[in-house]
């Protein structure tokens, strides 16, 4: 669903402009624009305290900016609530898992599919009424299970996997709700390295399949050799935005980050 | 294939025993007072689905039950007593108007999180309480409503045993069937994805509020329609009927059964109505033995007698129209 401008080169899915977030006196954010384009998988990185996660929980609706605008595919999203962020198509994982562990492996995984189909209580009351939509649920809750390797362990209580399959939960259940943007908060983190391998892989995969994702995260090696493109953040200011090579050089990026003994 | 006939064959059975079994055991043993326990469980069940729905599915603790309870109640006996109604009118009346009332009321209450939610329904159950004791005009105040007509439906005044044992046997049935549609499917996952974690249920594109909403009215409405009937079989309505303590033992009732388990919900029913019955030889003691039975069964027991998680899985099993079936049927 790329829409091609005259010779502009397709429309970003994904624009932040002038994006400022203030706590108090301390400015967590400060101004950061970038768009990330369709199908891209753009790393956002910074040290500690370089206010990722205050970007990231803006982007998805959890924290409203105190400037700027966030435009999904061209669409004012900015303030909106996390609940139509999800429905306009922006799903995200957290970095401190966030399963709901009393429920199976396939109830969690649903529950993506649910909020992208919706129920009713009428359709849910009225037998019939609501089996289209529950089939549409069910299909794509056991596709994203199968595409994870989760399949296996569908009626297992999601409370019973290791650390890493839980991560590997939350990306199906993000994935259920088709999303136009992935959003994927150091998905990394926690992992070892076996794990963060396998999600290295999958997260590129997801990528070259054509889907757009945004992943903040911590661990440089991985993000250098998965991204496409990379924004740093130093202080709640963008220092730099280009290819992997060319932050890895950037003096800038040295100075805040990479020479950072983290 | 052989799950949906285990399904079927469970349903079969239950209505028999319920509807034919258990009336013939009446019949026989010709002690109305056994039928009328019987209509008192039967009633209980509809209260604690109800609950269930809301405090186990949902993860709200409320101790409001007996305000929707009242609703009802009072709404039969004031309809039948002033302007002679029939029952379904009653019916019509009680849960509509609760079932929008408490929509409302819930759209603000569950702005309330945790202990603060709870601590609003007890305000509610109070302030209900205070305005049933104080609206004289209405509710006859501290002296009830007496001399409540029985049932008429059609013309037909159902005063027998087996009638009212046989409504309320319909409307547990009625309870049974929406519990059983609310709590296994995907409504009921988007439930508990909201009792689980409401902020990850929200960013997953799910409405927190307004399906509490929805689960607080239905709640209700269930609540008022056994409250209904509860009135005419009682033939008496007082403000005492609704205190507190029986909004609490409802509560009771559903966490020995299995906190979000439909099949629990029902089984703490029968537990709490019959349980002081069989106490009864102990005389004065029955109240402290039922006390220390509660004690260590939730001591000992805390998911219930039968779990949410084992019950969702039981019940989908042999339920042939459940979505879980879908990938049984697939793979």
């Amino acid at each position: 669903m790329t829409v091609r401008g005259e010779g502009t080169g397709p429309a970003p899915v994904l624009e932040v402009e002038g994006l400022t977030r203030d706590f108090d006196a301390l400015r967590a954010v400060d101004d950061v624009s970038f768009a990330v384009m369709p199908s891209e998988l753009l790393g956002l990185i910074g040290p500690n305290g370089a206010g990722k996660t205050t970007l990231f929980n803006m982007l998805a609706g959890a924290l409203p900016p105190t400037a700027g605008r966030i435009r999904l595919q061209g669409r004012d999203i900015t303030g909106l609530a996390p609940n139509r962020i999800a429905t306009l198509g922006i799903a995200r994982t957290y970095q401190n898992l966030r399963v709901f562990p009393d429920m199976t492996v396939f109830d969690n995984v649903s529950v993506g599919a649910i909020g992208r189909f919706g129920v009713s209580l009428w359709g849910t009351l009225v037998p019939g009424l609501e089996r289209r939509r529950s089939d549409r649920i069910a299909d794509a809750t056991i596709a994203a299970l199968e595409r994870l390797g989760l399949i296996d362990h569908a009626d297992a209580p999601a409370g019973n996997l290791s650390y890493g399959q839980k991560k590997l939960l939350e990306v199906a259940r993000a994935l259920t709700l088709a999303p136009t943007l992935l959003l994927l908060d150091e998905p990394a983190a926690g992992l070892n390295p076996n794990e963060t391998e396998a999600l290295s892989l999958l997260v590129r995969t997801l990528a070259d399949e054509g889907l757009t994702i945004l992943l903040v995260e911590h661990d440089m090696p991985m993000v250098m050799r998965v991204c496409d493109r990379i924004v740093v953040l130093d202080s709640g200011r963008k220092i730099a935005d280009g290819a992997p090579r060319a932050v890895r050089s950037d003096p800038a990026v040295r100075a805040a980050y990479l020479g950072d003994p983290e | 294939m052989k799950g949906s006939a285990g399904g079927i064959l469970f349903v079969v059975a239950a209505l028999l025993v319920v509807g034919v079994a258990l009336p013939l055991v009446f019949w026989v043993t010709g002690s109305p007072f056994i039928a009328r326990l019987g209509q008192l469980v039967l009633l209980t069940v509809v209260l604690t689905i109800a609950l269930n729905l809301l405090t186990g599915t949902a993860g709200l603790l409320a101790l409001d039950s007996v305000v929707f309870l009242g609703f009802g109640a009072y709404t039969g006996a004031i309809l039948s007593t002033r302007f002679g109604t029939s029952f379904p009118v009653e019916l019509l009346v009680a849960v509509a108007g609760t079932a929008v009332i408490a929509f409302l009321l819930g759209l603000l209450l569950v702005r309330l999180h945790s202990v603060f939610f709870a601590v609003a329904t007890v305000g509610l159950a109070v302030s209900f309480y205070t305005t049933v004791l104080n609206w004289g005009d209405l509710t006859r105040g501290a002296m009830g409503i007496p001399a409540i007509p029985p049932v008429r439906i059609a013309g037909y005044e159902l005063d027998g045993w087996l009638a009212t044992y046989m409504l309320a046997a319909l409307m547990a049935l009625v309870a049974v069937f929406v519990g059983h549609r609310m709590t296994h499917s995907f409504y009921g996952n988007a439930a508990r994805a909201i009792r689980e974690d409401e902020d990850a249920a929200r960013s997953m594109g799910l409405t927190p509020r307004f399906i509490k909403a929805q689960i607080y009215a239905v709640h209700g409405a269930l609540m008022a329609m056994a409250g209904v009937l509860y009135a005419h079989v009682n033939s008496f309505v007082g403000p005492d009927n609704f205190l507190l303590l029986e909004s609490a033992l409802i509560l009771t009732a559903i966490v020995i059964g299995g906190l979000g388990s439909l099949p629990g919900a029902v089984l703490g029913a029968v537990l709490v109505v019959l349980a002081p019955e069989m106490l009864r030889q102990f005389g004065d003691l029955r109240a402290i033995i039922f006390g220390v039975i509660l004690f260590l069964a939730i001591l000992f027991l805390p998911r219930g007698l039968l779990s949410e998680v084992r019950s969702l899985a039981w019940v989908r099993r042999l339920d042939p129209a459940s979505p879980w079936a879908r990938r049984k049927r697939r793979s």
